[in-house]
Parts: C-alpha cells; sequence; structure tokens
C-alpha cells in the first residue's frame, strides 16, 4: 500500500492527539500521521531509546465511514455515520468497553454504545454524547475523572448523571468539561491547578456548574488547563499557568475563568500542554503559553505570555493542539507546527517551529479521497 | 564478601580486585570496641564483614570499576555449605565497594568492561542475548541524567579530532546491543548537588534485557552521600554499618548464564546473604546506638526487618532523610510465622510489617542495644501477592543476622528530633503543586498474558512475538524444562507508544507496551507534578524513577497522614480474582505521589525492580526538557 499522495484532499476536521495526528475526509475516511492512534504498526526495529524516524501519512483501515473522529494519548475514538463509537490504537487499561482488550488488531467497536453523536479520547479515560445529549464515561476512575460513581477502575461505558443534556466534551488529563445544550458549562475530575475553575484545588468527583459571565459556545481541556469560547467570541482561560498558557504573565494559577486577550474575536480555542490556540474570525491563528519543541509557531522556542500571530497560515477554519503539537485546517491546506518526534507531522526534522504543510486542500474542485 | 580488605591499599591490589583509585581513600573497617574483628579476643566473634569501603578526599572520589568474570566462594543457604561460584563481577566482590562521598562532592567511575565477547545467543528474544555487556546506574541519586554535551566544535573541523571521550550522567537509556560491550570503557559523572539528600543509595548495571542476571550475580554496591544528618552528634558517635541484603543467583555448577535462570525465582529466591554472609554475628555493647544502613539489592523478594526485644528507629526512606525517628517495634513471633508452610494463609491485614524493603529499597535505622543477650534480625514473612497459585506469593521468614549484645558502662542517646533535612526534600503543598503546572499523570503497570484467555487478549503476530514474550519452550530441552512463571506474558508499562513507523497499518500488537516501545513521559523541566501509579496485578511490582525523588502522598487513593519522599515504593497488591475471560482486574491498586523535575534536563526511566519483568519490558522512558 502506498501512503495517500498529498495532494487534493477535503479535509472536513482535524484532530491532535498526544503525539499523533489525525485528519476526517469528506469521504468518511481518516488519514494519520505520528504514534499509536495514527494507524500504524509501530515499527519493530528501533530501541526504546532511540529517535523514531519520521513517516508519511497513513489510511486508517476502517471498515466504515466516520462522521467524527478524537485523537486521544495513544489511541483514537471515532462516531461512524451510523453513530457507533469505533476505536483504534493501544490502551494499557483496556478502552473498548472490556477490560482486557488492550491493542486491537482493526478498529474495534465500542459496545454498548448506539447513537453517539460525539466521542472524546483521553489517555485512560474515554466519553461519548448520543443523540439525547447523554454523555458516557468509562477507564480510570483517578479522582473522579469518570464523573460519576465508580471504582477506580471501570471499564464498560456508564451514564453520567447530574448534567443537563450535553452538546460537547473535552478531556485533559484526568479532567473532563462539558458543554450543555443551553450553553453552559460543567466540569469534574482532577483539579490540581485549578483547571476546573470552581475557584478551589480539590478533585470533584461529580460534574459541578462552571460560573461563567457569558454564554460558552465551545471549551478546550489543555493538560492541566481550559479555555472557553463566549458567545461574543471573547476567549476565557483557567487553571495552569506555568507558561503562560493563560495569555497573561500572572497569577501563577487561576481558579476561576479570566479573559485571554486577544486581537480580534474568536471562532474556535484549542488546549495542549501549557499552550493555547485560538482562531480569529478572520481566519488568523494566535498562540500562547509553553513553546520548548516550537508549538506556537514562532520559529523559536520562547514562551508567550500573551497571544502571538502564527505565520504562515491564513482563512483557517479548524484549529487542533497535541501534547506539543499544533494543527490548522486552512484555505490551502493543513498545516501543523510544533514537536514532531512521533512524527505527528509527517517527514519533517523533530521539531517545526514555524507552520508546515502536512497536505494540501481543495475544496472545491478535483477531490480525490482516499 | 571480600576477605582481602584488611591487605594493603596499594593501587596494584586494587586492580587485582577490579578496582582502582584516582582520588579518594580506602577506608578500613572500624573495629568494634569490643574486639569484635580481633582474632584474639576472648568472647564472642563477630562475623560481620563490611564491603570495602572508599571515600572520597577533598571533594573528589575518582575510581575505575573493573567488570570479569569472578570465582570465589559463597555461603549457600540451601545447602548450608560454602561453594564455588563463578559468576560476572562487579569489581572484584559480591558485594561491590560501598563509594562514600559527600553532599558537593564530585564523584567519577569509569566503568571497564573486562568480560569475555557476548557469546552467540540464538535465544529469539533478542534482547536478551547481551549477557556480557552492561552499564551503570546510581540508584536514587539526583543527578543528571543523560550523556554530557560535548564541546562546541567550530565549523568546518573534524569533530573526532581531539574532542574528548563522551562522559555520561546517570544515562542508562542504552541500546541492549550496546551500552558497554565487552572491551569497552566508560567514564561516569556524577555531581553530587550540595543540597542533595544525604542517606544510603547504590549502584548497579541497568542494561535492559541483562540487568536481571547481572545484579542476580551480585554486581551491585551500597552508595553512600554523607551531609548533614551525619554530622548530628547522637549520629555521629554511633557505629555505622551497611548491609546489602543479596540473594545472589546461580545453579548447582555455580554460575548463572540465562535469563532462564533468574527468570526462575520468584519468592523461592535463596534467603538473603548480608555483605555476602549468611547470618552474620554482630556484637553490641549495652545501652549503645548504632547507625544501619539497610539496602535490599535482590532481584525480587521483599524484606520485613524486625530485631527480636528491640525498636528499629528508622530516619530515611530509601535515600531521604526523615524529620522524625519513626520508631518500628519488634514484632511478636507466633505460630504461623514460625512455620507458615504449615499454617493457613492469614488475611493479609493481620500480617505484621517491621521495616518494610522492596527490592531496591534502602532505610537507614539507629538502633539501641538493650540488655545483654542473644538476639536475632529477622525478615519476617511477607505478603507479597495473592491468587498466584502456581507461584509462592508469601516470602518465607529468615533469620539474617545474629545480633550478641555484650555488657557495658556506657549507655549512648538518640538524637534530638528535628533532624535536618535538606531544604530539597520540602512537603508538595497544593500551592507548589498548582502554581508549577498542576498536571497529572497516570501510568499502569500490567503484566498481560500473551496466550489467554481464548481468544487472547492481544494477538502477537508470529513474526514478532518472540522478540516480547519469554517462551515457556525455549530453549528446547532446557533445564529446568519450565523456566518461569514469566512465559507468555507481556510485561507492560503505560498506556501506548509514541514511536511511529515507516509502515502503513493498523497497530496489530502488544508492542506499544514493551519498554521498546512505550509511551516517553515527555516534561518540562521546573514542572511540579502528580503521578498515580496504578497496578492491575496481584502482586507488588515495586516501582521505581531515576533521578528525581517521589514524595508519596497516596495509597489506593487514601491521602496519607505523613507523606514521605521515597525513589522506590512496592504497589500494593491486588487480591481480587479477574473475572473469567476479562483477565483484567475487578479493581486496581495505587500509589500517588507528586514530583519536582529540578536541575537536569534528559533521558532516563521509571520501571518494575522486579529486573526480570524490567528485563521484559516493564519500562518506560521520561524525558526533561
Amino acid at each position: 500500500m502506498t501512503p495517500p499522495d498529498p495532494d487534493c484532499f477535503d479535509v472536513r476536521a482535524v484532530s491532535c492527539g498526544r503525539d499523533h495526528t489525525l485528519a476526517l475526509l469528506a469521504s468518511g475516511s481518516v488519514i494519520g500521521w505520528g504514534g499509536d492512534g495514527s494507524g500504524r504498526i509501530p515499527s519493530g526495529d528501533p530501541e526504546y531509546c532511540s529517535t523514531p524516524a519520521p513517516t508519511r501519512a497513513v489510511e486508517v483501515l476502517l471498515r466504515e465511514p466516520l462522521a467524527a473522529v478524537d485523537a486521544g494519548a495513544g489511541l483514537s475514538l471515532g462516531v461512524t455515520t451510523r453513530h457507533e463509537v469505533t476505536m483504534w490504537g493501544a490502551h494499557g487499561a483496556g478502552i473498548d468497553g472490556r477490560a482486557g482488550v488492550v491493542a486491537p488488531a482493526t478498529p474495534l467497536k465500542v459496545r454498548a454504545l448506539s447513537g453517539i453523536r460525539a466521542v472524546a479520547a483521553g489517555e485512560f479515560q474515554c466519553a461519548a454524547i448520543d443523540a439525547a445529549g447523554v454523555l458516557q464515561t468509562w477507564g480510570l476512575n483517578l479522582d473522579g475523572a469518570l464523573g460519576r460513581d465508580a471504582p477506580e477502575f471501570e471499564s464498560p461505558p456508564g451514564r453520567v448523571a447530574g448534567v443537563p443534556a450535553l452538546r460537547a466534551v473535552a478531556l485533559g488529563n484526568g479532567y473532563m468539561l462539558a458543554l450543555t445544550r443551553d450553553r453552559t458549562v460543567y466540569v469534574w475530575g482532577a483539579n490540581a491547578a485549578g483547571q476546573l475553575g470552581l475557584g478551589h484545588l480539590q478533585s470533584v468527583p461529580a460534574p459541578a456548574q462552571v460560573r461563567m459571565p457569558q454564554r460558552v459556545e465551545a471549551l478546550a481541556a489543555g493538560a492541566s488547563h481550559a479555555l472557553a469560547l463566549t458567545a461574543n467570541g471573547e476567549v476565557l482561560a483557567w487553571g495552569s499557568n506555568n507558561h503562560g498558557q493563560l495569555g497573561r504573565p500572572e497569577p501563577a494559577y487561576a481558579t476561576t475563568p479570566t479573559r485571554v486577550d486577544l486581537p480580534e474575536r474568536a471562532q474556535a480555542v484549542a488546549a495542549g500542554t501549557y499552550f493555547s490556540l485560538a482562531l480569529g474570525n478572520s481566519g488568523r491563528v494566535y498562540a500562547w503559553g509553553w513553546n520548548r519543541h516550537g508549538q506556537l509557531g514562532q520559529g523559536d522556542r520562547d514562551d508567550r505570555r500573551a497571544p502571538v500571530l502564527v505565520q504562515g497560515v491564513e482563512r483557517a477554519r479548524a484549529i487542533a493542539a497535541g501534547q506539543s503539537h499544533a494543527a490548522a485546517l486552512a484555505a490551502e491546506g493543513l498545516y501543523g507546527w510544533g514537536s514532531n518526534v512521533a512524527g505527528q507531522l509527517g517527514a519533517a526534522a523533530a521539531e517545526q517551529a514555524r507552520p508546515l504543510r502536512l497536505l494540501a486542500t481543495r475544496q472545491q474542485e478535483q477531490r480525490r479521497d482516499v | 564478601m571480600s576477605e582481602h580488605h584488611h591487605e594493603a591499599t596499594s593501587r596494584r591490589d586494587f586492580l587485582k580486585l577490579g578496582v582502582s583509585v584516582t582520588a579518594g581513600a580506602v577506608v578500613p573497617p572500624v573495629l568494634t570496641a569490643c574486639g569484635g574483628g580481633g582474632d584474639a579476643a576472648p568472647g564472642p566473634k563477630e562475623t560481620f564483614a563490611e564491603p570495602l569501603n572508599i571515600q572520597s578526599v577533598n571533594g573528589v572520589l575518582d575510581v575505575t570499576l573493573v567488570l570479569s568474570y569472578l570465582t570465589t566462594t559463597l555461603p549457600n543457604p540451601t545447602t548450608n555449605q560454602n561453594q564455588t561460584v563463578t559468576l560476572r563481577n562487579m569489581f572484584g566482590s559480591i558485594p561491590a565497594p560501598t563509594l562514600r562521598v559527600r553532599v558537593g562532592d564530585l564523584l567519577r567511575i569509569k566503568v571497564f568492561n573486562n568480560l569475555p565477547p557476548n557469546p552467540p545467543d540464538p535465544n529469539p528474544t533478542t534482547h536478551l542475548r547481551y549477557h556480557n555487556s552492561t552499564n551503570l546506574h546510581t540508584h536514587g541519586l539526583h543527578v543528571y541524567p543523560d550523556i554530557y554535551p560535548q564541546p562546541f566544535v567550530p565549523p568546518g573541523q573534524d569533530p573526532n579530532a581531539g574532542s574528548p571521550p563522551l562522559v555520561y550522567g546517570d544515562f542508562v537509556v542504552d541500546d541492549p546491543a550496546y551500552g558497554i560491550q565487552p572491551g569497552q570503557t566508560r567514564q561516569y559523572e556524577y555531581r553530587i548537588r550540595d543540597d542533595h539528600p544525604a542517606g544510603t543509595y547504590w549502584y548497579h548495571p541497568h542494561l535492559h534485557g541483562s540487568s536481571a542476571m547481572q545484579v542476580g550475580s551480585g554486581m551491585a554496591g551500597a552508595l553512600i552521600i554523607e551531609g548533614p544528618i551525619d554530622d548530628v552528634p547522637q549520629i555521629a558517635a554511633a557505629q555505622e554499618r551497611v548491609f546489602v541484603f543479596q540473594s545472589p543467583l546461580y545453579g548447582s555448577d555455580g554460575r548463572l548464564e540465562s535469563f532462564a535462570q533468574v527468570a526462575s525465582y520468584t519468592t523461592n529466591e535463596p534467603p538473603f546473604l548480608i555483605n555476602g554472609v549468611r547470618q552474620p554475628v554482630i556484637l553490641m555493647e549495652s545501652g549503645s546506638v548504632q547507625n544501619w544502613r539497610f539496602v535490599n539489592a535482590g532481584t525480587f523478594n521483599m524484606l520485613n526487618l524486625s530485631l527480636d526485644r528491640h525498636v528499629l528507629y528508622q530516619y530515611s526512606h530509601d535515600g531521604n532523610p526523615r524529620r522524625t525517628l519513626r520508631p518500628v517495634a519488634p514484632l511478636a513471633d507466633n505460630a504461623y510465622w514460625s512455620n507458615p508452610n504449615n499454617a493457613p494463609v492469614p488475611p493479609p491485614s493481620s500480617y505484621p510489617e517491621g521495616v518494610v524493603l522492596g527490592v531496591g529499597g534502602r532505610t537507614n535505622v539507629l538502633v539501641k542495644a538493650g540488655a545483654p543477650g542473644t538476639y536475632q534480625l529477622r525478615t519476617f514473612p511477607i505478603e507479597m501477592g495473592r491468587n498466584k497459585p502456581e507461584a509462592g506469593t508469601v516470602v518465607p521468614g529468615d533469620a539474617v543476622a545474629t545480633v550478641i549484645v555484650v555488657d557495658a558502662l556506657s549507655p549512648m542517646n538518640l538524637p534530638p528530633e528535628p533532624l535536618p533535612v535538606t531544604p530539597f526534600l520540602a512537603p508538595i503543598t497544593d500551592e507548589e503543586l498548582a502554581a508549577n503546572g498542576g498536571l497529572k499523570r497516570t501510568i499502569v503497570m500490567r503484566v498481560i498474558p500473551a496466550k489467554q484467555p481464548d481468544p487472547p487478549l492481544i494477538d502477537p503476530p508470529p513474526g514478532e512475538w518472540p522478540d516480547w514474550i519469554f517462551q515457556e519452550n525455549y530453549p528446547p530441552g532446557a533445564n529446568p524444562p519450565k523456566p518461569s512463571q514469566i512465559n507468555d506474558k507481556v510485561y507492560a508499562l503505560g498506556s501506548a507508544g509514541n514511536a511511529p513507523s515507516q509502515n502503513p497499518g493498523m497497530p496489530t500488537t502488544y508492542i506499544p507496551f514493551q519498554s521498546k516501545k512505550a509511551i516517553t513521559q515527555m516534561v518540562a523541566l521546573n514542572a511540579v507534578e502528580e503521578w498515580t501509579i496504578v497496578n492491575f496485578n496481584n502482586i507488588r511490582h515495586p516501582f521505581h524513577i531515576h533521578v528525581n525523588p517521589m514524595y508519596v502522598v497516596a495509597v489506593n487513593g487514601k491521602r496519607l497522614a505523613e507523606p514521605y519522599w521515597a525513589d522506590t515504593v512496592p504497589l500494593p497488591y491486588n487480591d481480587n480474582t479477574p473475572p473469567p475471560g476479562t483477565n483484567a482486574p475487578a479493581t486496581v491498586t495505587s500509589i500517588t505521589f507528586r514530583m519536582r523535575f529540578l536541575h537536569y534536563t534528559g533521558r532516563y526511566v521509571m520501571h518494575c525492580h522486579m529486573l526480570v519483568h524490567e528485563d521484559m519490558g516493564m519500562m518506560q522512558g521520561v524525558t526533561v526538557v
């Protein structure tokens, strides 16, 4: 099998996992770059100490087309056009709803889930929302990460009670952010940096509502900080701020939402480990926070404690953030920048401090989906 | 134990021993006031033997240590006879010399691997083929973990011309096929910070695939970092003893030449020797205080130490000093402990604990000798797991040393509290965690059977699985034929890997969980994080992480009243039987710790310190950037 030609793709969505990148095409197929969860088999040669070789994209061998996809840490979840959930990648705890299955050879259907509209994959936790807005979670229930009364490990999906009908859910490291259909925010799980926005640092084992100054349109969960996009295009941030990921030099962390000063109104947010992205209404992309691997796209490795413009990405319509890499779906292509140590940005150097085009995209003509 | 420590300390003699000292001094062992070291003295004779002690001078300890085969005699605890053994050896003795430095010192160790070339080995598990390659780990030290950067080479200049050889920090991230190969030399350099915790550490080889065989051969020594705690008058006045607990493994021919041999042991590991001596005799004067440093340098078994009718005052966990003495009362004998094989297994809650050390763990204790008499230092039975009928799960009790207390008129005192503790070990508060990222991570330790249930949970492709699981039927006609409990299992640490491949296709193997492919945790320098290590198994995997100590704050999700600093922690075991067909437990166990990632960037590892498990893949990388 030859890798897909990096040309003429109609990309509908992009998702960045811990160290892989997925592009969902209009055809419902998915192509991936990087480590486990990208759709690749790991090579048998390098030792655990070696630096992996960069790679080109591969197509995920799906049985049926997908309508949505979410890249987690080493695994990926997809929603089929029949509203079932499929997973691929690897997982030490067993993640398809059966405790034991840790590394399926082909994408697995997650049993007991149907009518699903949205999914979110973390490292040891997963979440799915059905057509009625009901949320089910499964995995390791440390710090109350599953948001429900369950033992420390529970593999079958179970319903999270105490939340209104949900529109979306986002997973950080051991915590979840949920956006309701009436645009309010509920949170639970780990809270060591105040990333639940509740005004304290204690873990919360069941959904709690966060007081927001405005209606919220979208949420992003970083490793230990959170972002919200409000109805009027403002970006709010809370949680850890050790690298300026809240868009301000102080304080070192914030347990309630604080406003990020952006040059324009935003239409989307994304968050990785200690860094943040916002997509402006103009299609420009802004970044701030940790920059050790060039994940702010500035051509250097210096942290930024206020938003800066990512040069070279125009007319973007979607953004995504991994552990320390980022991606933007723009008019002329799918771009990525930041860490490439797992090949999550394709066959290129291990660090990309400026946007690199992963794929050319053409929406109107010459569709040649894989 | 070497018998050479009374000999003259010329450089030539130490070369003969396998160690030479460039900077530092060899210190003869202290003789006890009651004549324990003198053959002519009347009364009971001390047989406790200290390892060779080499200490820094003027802030530097610079030694060359040679690896070779050593033929010597060891007491065989099974036969109660001395046995001639021929084992791979680190530096001429079992155990290796005690290296002693002070905070702020420079420690340099040059390792010369004088073992013969690796013989051709058809073992299908390729990374187990390099028995004679090696490297070195300073267990517990907070030091630079990587290879030191080389001096800048101007453009146009041959980078190899005149450049010095590489200098290594506590670097163990070697390819098994490389490491320090036979005939090669590697220079290690450890700069001990002024605020480094003062305490008891140890050093041993750490090459993935050969660590169990080499440590199982007795290749390990104590590494002492002295500091303010050792200047406390009552501790300075106390006679110090280093106890390196080892259980050298060898066959009836006195050799250890296959991984299967090491892997055949679990709790049936032979009883411990202390500094190469079986059940040594220790003399103490009544009322005197001694300072004992315990090192569990075995390969599997835990220690559960108690001295008859004496309180052991524990003042460190691993190398990390405590602010207060922790009095550990003597355990009472009873019928079960006397004869565990003929009594029903009591519930775990009834297992008394003395000073518990998982493999790799250390502690310092003070002991004040009581009334004249003879007492046993015992390791009491300790349960290391449940629901493994094919393997023993209780380490049997054993008398490991005899303490003879003689009359004297010089009572000594225990030190006043609080004891000095470096600010480096200040408790990690919620506030500090929050202000430095507050990141939480989860690490899963899990042994995954590769052939059961039916169908198996993982489905290794025939072309690859020999490289990843130890095979029961290899080699054909092996003796013993079913060498171990580890056959056909994947030893996993972590979730999934971050290593890509040139070859498209779905992940089809468990390889992501093997150390070779496991995720490397990427950590920001200066971050403070909280990690939970989850144990999916019914055995007490001892979790060890290099370079930075753990501030243990919770066990099984329950916050500890008294958090403590450690570098090696045996996880609680799981006593639930997996539901049929799942091979996953109904519950999991865990420890939770906080950690500061200070001072050093670089690559290192965390792993199960049951080194057979580590060699089979229960290891994961950490890279601080």
